[in-house]
């Protein structure tokens, strides 16, 4: 197995070809790409693919390296230690004070590699599942260009060695996420969707800027401390300050830690930031594929957990908080959603929020939360690409109460999305029960180990929040796919929504409509199944949904006793090599004691996850599969209670009435400053430097170059070259010239 | 102070005989002025005129020739009297500088600068630019 | 002695190599009897690549004075490398011109040698006299290439505009040299600034306190010669009027590889005299005297410059203007008076020799175009010739200092430099007049593309357009990649370190 050894010298070099390729694609692509024969898409798909195969490679390589059987084989490689980094800005002058020479390096371990080969994976059967979804767009080789460019900056995200290079790809990613969901913006064929993805796009850029602009000054503060952007500097440094501040975590890390977090609520949509992933999709939907699994939300996440040392345990209580309520929160809006790929915006917003929380419980929750940003990419992607067979099935209906029936017409859809429904339902077996048993595991072990109040909230609200989960996708999945197709058949809306809705949508109003606005369909013969590259892609990703828990089928096992192979990759050691964490517990709880929390926890999460998979199951087959009851009826019994979820608790509103209301006011109040204040400075200086420079030009042409050479005519008409020298021209000069070095000369005497 | 005897002879010689020479002919001279005549003599060109004249460029090209190699020559004196000690670097040296002023000798001369009646009929040419273009 | 001797030789080699192929450019015009002077130009490439070979042969090794008088250090050979490097440039623009014979100009190649090894010595030497001499050859071949079209009028104007002021300069310049020499004794820098004490009456630093005016004049009529070789205001008035006359790839070689030189040497002049570590402290003080003088000439030089650039209506006489400002931007590196200040002046050089020779060669494009230097000439004509058109947006986005081109970089770090150097009031200064530039480079661009595609067709010739389009990925290339140019500047100091003189 030698080609599985890992070398710094060369493997480096090949692991910047997995961005590389794609960004040479993107550029051949913007240019050329309307010339290429079947618009390059084949290009694009064939060099993700390249990307793809090369990513995987490096993550044999990583397992080969570090994947020890128990854990803590911890592979970790610095391409600066390899002595392969690019000195980027060199700051020169007084070097010695502020060292400002910044390095650009590749940071590669388990978490990257893992990270690495998802996005390689599912950005490749994005593009493909794109050949056929995409069919017919008339901007097809543009999209095809973002959507790599898209890849590129996750891609370069995860490899990025200091926070800064990590920012400036997560801009490049909140950028692509704006064009990508704007796409239909041009698309004047079908004005709803035009109207709709210029104002999605525009609120998920605006929205996800708020996070953007907290991790830039989470950023800034800590450079301030330790002038350096680099992870295992900052890691090592900080935790080295606390370590000499007896554990005690100083007050400006942690309010540094809390705008770092800052930017993983506004990338990972965790509340309140949420508000822009649900309208996210007015893009296309592979790109809504992308967004929510390998992409834009993972990079929060990721963020997250590369930054993970140097948050405070404030901040991680926080963190916790925060996740397991968005958790819970979005599970129930879930709940009440019609629209097809809605249901599995907020159920991104949920399962966001489960690794959100599992990071903030540290230890196996760190573990746990990052492996389920890895499995929750497969079976998200899968998901939504099925989401999208299907609506492209149903001529764009996305209303799931227009659609039923799918089962047999759509059936290597309905295979691909009942796997991965299973395995965001926490089925085991199925990926999504190893990572998300882990969550609830960690989240157990935190609450006995530390009583605190977010540990004790994550513990109730994660298991609830899982039980929804399995509640909404059943639902969703009955449906869908069960009874009889009801496309056709113009069925009554209880409240009448519509798209009329959107049509007096003012540009600053970030509020959707009332139940996610769902897009208006047309209708057309039944749904047959979709062309090859869809379902490949789909295949494919749901075949990983499934095994990508377990990913070796050589220690298959259905309870779990081997560690997962990603446990095995990553562990807090592992990931961050020579670091003293102290944000874990104090010094009061031991090892043993984590050990036998940890064990106690596993059991009890086991059987609570299973209960509550199980339980959420059985609850939509029992409304939605065997309708022994009618929801309907039980929403309105709920009456003013299931409005407010449904209007996923006025947040929406709430912003629209408090941000952005203010926003505009102050913007009225600049407006006014601007064009009388500014303006009038502005046009003050404009007008004083024309008049010098009218002054300057006139002293030039009428004092400088005297009578005749005034105008270069005139030279030309009469001047020989003596002529030329009794003009006094160039005697003028020379005076000036002497008299400005007199005048030199005495200032130098005299000051 | 005896050495400087001759000096003190040859000018009172030289002196002596000029302006004996002088006196002589406007004493013994036939007396029959022109106008012309009656100019100081300037080497053929009229001692006053207007400032800006027009002249024959080809004056200045031959002076400046004449001043570039004259000067350039001058520098063989020094290198003449201390010859012996500077051997044979001396002489290489001397001769790639000899050899350079060759080389521009050469350039003047294939552009016509030592023809007076090609400069007279192409006017305002000069070394700057090749006549055969 | 004669091993010293043969070392010495050695030790400039560079500088012969280049005499021996101005020669040979010559001989070998001479011998071709003028038929296909583009001959004589590869030959001027070919010396032009063998001497910068040289010249990189030397990278690294330690300043040392050769044969008395010549100074082969990092310094001076960054300039002399940067000489070479925008010759080149400049040969290829008039392989590239146009509107130039292809015959009997033989002697174009011969004066840019010649030029050049004015530069070399000029920026190489502790010894007033040498500098002297290498800067009046330098103006020598200037004058001469200036007026190369001396059929045409503006041409030979330029050229006897350029004698006139350029030889009052240089007799300014002598006087002042003279004066220095008879207060200090010596007319070696290093040891003006270092020697005068212990008995040793060579030096500076009794006479700025006996004497304060003649050292005042002196260094003064000094800088009078500097500032004219690089255009301050108030010994600018010639270099519009020159720079227009001139053919353009000779304005080019003013506007660049001239004007560089000068800057060399006056980096030389005060580096060596004022800001060495082993100057006297009174010479150091007196200095930073000089230093705040230097400061009011750049203030007054980049005003004037883009007051004066702004109404103009040729492109070639809005350059030159330009190039007057731009002076007066390096100049805060000097008058910082710190290592890091020349280190700013030199990267600054350095952007300025991309951005500009880039605007000079689309100039000499778009005079081969349109045959007229008017910026309304140029309307649409971005559409018609896209490559060079956006070459030149990107240069004049350097030239105004905006992100992402070298221009911002260098700005950036000559801001640094001046106000670590307490000029805060001059920075300030250079950024209002930043803000005015832009009005008038983007006049260009607006002509360029903001207007109608023009009738008019492009001009083909690809190597040329390519060679543009390599000098704006250079200008981009090096403000993303700022290290070696930054690492170039900084060995260059060893002019401040013990080690020289």
């Amino acid at each position: 197995m030698d080609f599985l050894h890992f070398s710094p010298e060369t493997d480096f070099k090949l692991l910047l070809a997995v961005p590389l390729i794609p960004l040479i694609g993107y550029v051949v692509q913007v240019f050329f790409g309307r010339f290429l024969p079947r618009k390059g898409d084949w290009l694009l798909t064939g060099g993700m693919g390249v990307s793809m195969a090369i990513a995987v490679l490096m993550l044999a390589k990583v397992l080969h390296e570090g994947g020890g059987e128990h854990g803590g084989g911890g592979f970790f490689q610095l391409s600066s230690d390899a002595g392969l980094s690019w000195a980027w800005l060199y700051q020169s002058g007084k070097a010695a004070v502020s060292p400002l020479n910044l390095e650009v390096g590749i940071l590669y371990d388990g978490l990257g590699a893992a990270m690495l080969a998802v996005v390689g994976v599912v950005s490749f059967f994005v593009h493909l599942f794109s050949i056929g979804y995409m069919k017919g767009d008339r901007r097809y080789h543009l999209f095809f260009a973002n959507i790599s460019l898209f890849s590129v900056a996750m891609i370069g995200l995860v490899l990025a060695d200091s926070l800064l290079v990590l920012f400036i790809f997560w801009e490049i990613m909140g950028l692509m996420s704006y064009l990508l969901i704007g796409h239909f913006s041009h698309d004047q064929s079908t004005p709803f969707f035009q109207r709709w993805a210029t104002w999605a796009s525009k609120k998920a850029f605006l929205t996800t800027r708020v996070g953007d602009c907290c991790l830039l000054i989470g950023m800034m503060m800590f450079w301030q401390h330790y002038h350096t952007f680099e992870f295992v500097d900052l890691w090592r440094l900080a935790n080295e300050d606390v370590a000499r501040n007896g554990g005690e975590w100083p007050m400006w890390m942690t309010i540094a830690g809390l705008f770092i977090f800052g930017g993983t609520v506004g990338k990972s949509a965790q509340f309140p930031l949420h508000i822009w992933l649900p309208d996210a999709m007015a893009g296309p939907t592979p790109v809504s594929a992308m967004i929510h699994a390998a992409t834009m939300v993972a990079a929060g996440v990721f963020l997250l957990g590369r930054t993970f040392p140097i948050l405070s345990p404030e901040v991680l209580a926080v963190v916790t908080a925060t996740g397991a309520f968005t958790a819970l929160f979005a599970a129930t809006i879930g709940v009440t959603a019609f629209d097809l790929k809605a249901v599995l915006a907020w159920s991104t917003i949920s399962q966001l929020g489960f690794m959100v929380a599992a990071i903030g419980t540290g230890g196996i929750g760190l573990v746990a939360g990052l492996f389920h940003m890895v499995t929750h990419a497969f079976f998200k992607s899968c998901l939504f690409l099925s989401a999208g067979s299907v609506i492209h099935g149903c001529h764009h209906e996305q209303d799931m109460r227009k659609m039923g029936g799918l089962r047999t017409r759509m059936p290597l859809t309905f295979a691909a999305m009942g796997i991965s429904t299973l395995a965001i339902a926490g089925i085991p077996l199925f990926s999504g029960f190893y990572s998300k048993d882990k969550i609830i595991q960690a989240a157990f072990t935190k609450t006995s180990l530390e009583f605190s109040g977010a540990a004790v909230f994550a513990a109730v609200a994660l298991p609830i929040a899982a039980a929804l989960t399995a509640f909404y996708m059943f639902r969703m999945m009955f449906m869908t796919f069960g009874g009889t197709y009801r496309g056709e058949v113009a069925e009554a809306h209880g409240h009448g929504h519509g798209h009329d809705e959107h049509d007096d949508h003012h540009d600053h109003e970030l509020v959707h409509s009332e139940d996610g606005g769902i897009a208006p369909g047309h209708p057309g013969p039944l749904p047959v199944e979709s062309s090859w590259p869809m379902t490949v892609s789909l295949l494919c990703l749901a075949a990983l949904g499934f095994l990508g828990g377990k990913f070796w089928l050589a220690d298959f096992d259905v309870l779990a006793h081997h560690a997962p192979w990603f446990v095995r990759l990553v562990s807090p050691e592992t990931l961050y090599p020579g670091v003293e964490l102290m944000n874990g517990y104090g010094h009061a709880i031991t090892h043993e004691m984590v050990e036998h929390a940890e064990h106690t926890a596993h059991t009890l999460a086991l059987v609570v996850s299973l209960l509550v998979a199980g339980l959420g199951i059985f609850g939509a087959w029992w409304f939605y599969g065997a309708r022994k009851a009618s929801p309907e009826r039980v929403a309105a019994a709920l009456g003013e209670v299931y409005r407010t979820v449904a209007r996923k608790y006025y947040v929406d509103e709430f912003v629209n009435a408090t941000v952005i209301r203010l926003t505009h006011l102050l913007a009225h109040v600049q407006r006014w400053f601007d064009e009388n204040v500014v303006d009038g400075i502005v046009v003050g200086v404009g007008r004083a430097n024309r008049s010098l420079g009218f002054l300057q030009a006139w002293f030039d042409r009428t004092v400088v170059d005297g009578l005749v050479n005034g105008t270069a005519a005139v030279t030309q008409l009469f001047g020989s070259l003596a002529r030329l020298f009794q003009t006094g021209r160039i005697q003028q000069y020379v005076t000036f010239a002497v008299g400005g070095g007199l005048i030199a000369a005495a200032w130098l005497i005299l000051a | 102070m005896n050495e400087y005897i001759g000096i003190v002879a040859g000018i009172l010689l030289a002196g002596g005989i000029t302006a004996s020479m002088l006196i002589l002919s406007s004493v013994l001279g036939k007396k029959n002025p022109t106008p012309e005549k009656l100019e100081p003599f300037e080497c053929g060109k009229e001692p006053f005129s207007l400032p800006m004249g027009k002249m024959a460029v080809s004056f200045y090209l031959t002076a400046i020739l004449f001043i570039l190699f004259d000067v350039e020559v001058i520098f063989l004196y020094p290198w003449a009297i201390v010859y012996r000690e500077l051997g044979m670097l001396g002489l290489v040296e001397v001769c790639v500088f000899v050899g350079i002023l060759m080389i521009g000798f050469v350039y003047a001369w294939a552009n016509g600068a030592l023809e007076w009646a090609g400069q007279c009929s192409t006017g305002q040419r000069s070394t700057g630019q090749p006549r055969r273009d | 002695m004669a091993n010293a001797y043969l070392n010495g030789l050695a030790a400039i080699a560079p500088e012969l190599v280049l005499t021996g192929f101005a020669l040979a450019a010559l001989v070998f015009d001479l011998a071709t009897k003028g038929r296909d002077s583009r001959r004589v130009g590869y030959l001027t490439l070919v010396g032009l690549a063998l001497t910068s070979l040289l010249l990189v042969a030397q990278w690294g090794e330690p300043s040392r004075t050769v044969l008395g008088m010549v100074t082969v250090d990092q310094f001076g050979n960054f300039f002399k490398l940067f000489t070479c490097a925008s010759l080149a440039v400049v040969v290829v623009f008039v392989l590239n011109d146009r509107r130039e014979r292809r015959h009997g100009i033989g002697e174009y190649y011969f004066l840019l040698l010649g030029a050049a090894v004015g530069v070399f010595f000029m920026v190489s030497t502790n010894n007033l006299l040498l500098l002297m001499l290498g800067l009046e050859l330098l103006s020598l071949a200037s004058y001469s290439l200036a007026g190369f079209h001396k059929g045409e009028r503006k041409s030979a104007e330029a050229a006897m505009k350029y004698v006139v002021f350029g030889g009052l300069s240089a007799g300014i310049m002598l006087y002042g040299i003279s004066l220095l020499y008879g207060l200090t004794g010596t007319i070696d820098l290093a040891v003006m600034a270092t020697g005068g004490t212990g008995g040793v009456p060579a030096g500076l630093v009794g006479q700025v306190s006996e004497n304060p005016i003649p050292v005042a004049v002196a260094v003064v009529l000094i800088l009078a010669g500097f500032a004219y070789k690089v255009s301050l205001v108030p010994f600018h008035f010639w270099t519009p009027d020159v720079y227009e006359g001139a053919p353009t790839p000779v304005t080019t070689f003013l506007a660049v590889g001239s004007k560089a030189a000068g800057f060399g040497a006056l980096l030389r002049f005060v580096g060596v005299l004022f800001v060495h570590e082993d100057v006297q402290e009174a010479v150091r003080a007196y200095g930073e005297r000089v230093g705040l003088l230097i400061a009011l000439l750049a203030a007054v030089t980049m005003t004037v410059g883009n007051l004066s650039a702004l109404r103009q209506k040729s492109l070639k006489r809005m350059l030159a203007y330009s190039s007057i400002a731009h002076a007066g931007y390096v100049m805060i590196g000097v008058a910082a008076m710190t290592a890091g200040g020349f280190e700013a002046a030199m990267y600054y050089l350095a952007a300025y020799y991309f951005m500009n020779l880039g605007a000079f060669g689309f100039l000499l494009y778009f005079e081969g175009v349109t045959g007229s230097d008017a910026i309304e000439s140029l309307e649409g004509l971005g559409w018609r010739a896209p490559v060079v058109s956006i070459a030149m947006v990107v240069f004049l986005v350097s030239l105004t200092g905006l992100p992402p081109t070298v221009g911002f970089y260098g700005k950036y770090l000559l801001f640094q430099e001046g106000i670590a150097a307490d000029l805060i009031w001059l920075v300030v200064i250079a950024g209002l007049n930043s803000v005015i530039s832009l009005f008038y480079y983007f006049r260009v661009v607006r002509a360029l593309f903001l207007s109608k595609p023009a009738e008019r067709e492009a001009a083909q010739q690809p190597a040329f357009v390519g060679l543009l389009a390599a000098l704006g990925v250079a200008t981009v290339f090096f403000a993303l990649f700022t290290a070696p140019l930054v690492d170039w500047a900084r060995r260059s100091m060893d002019l401040l370190s013990a080690a020289s003189g």
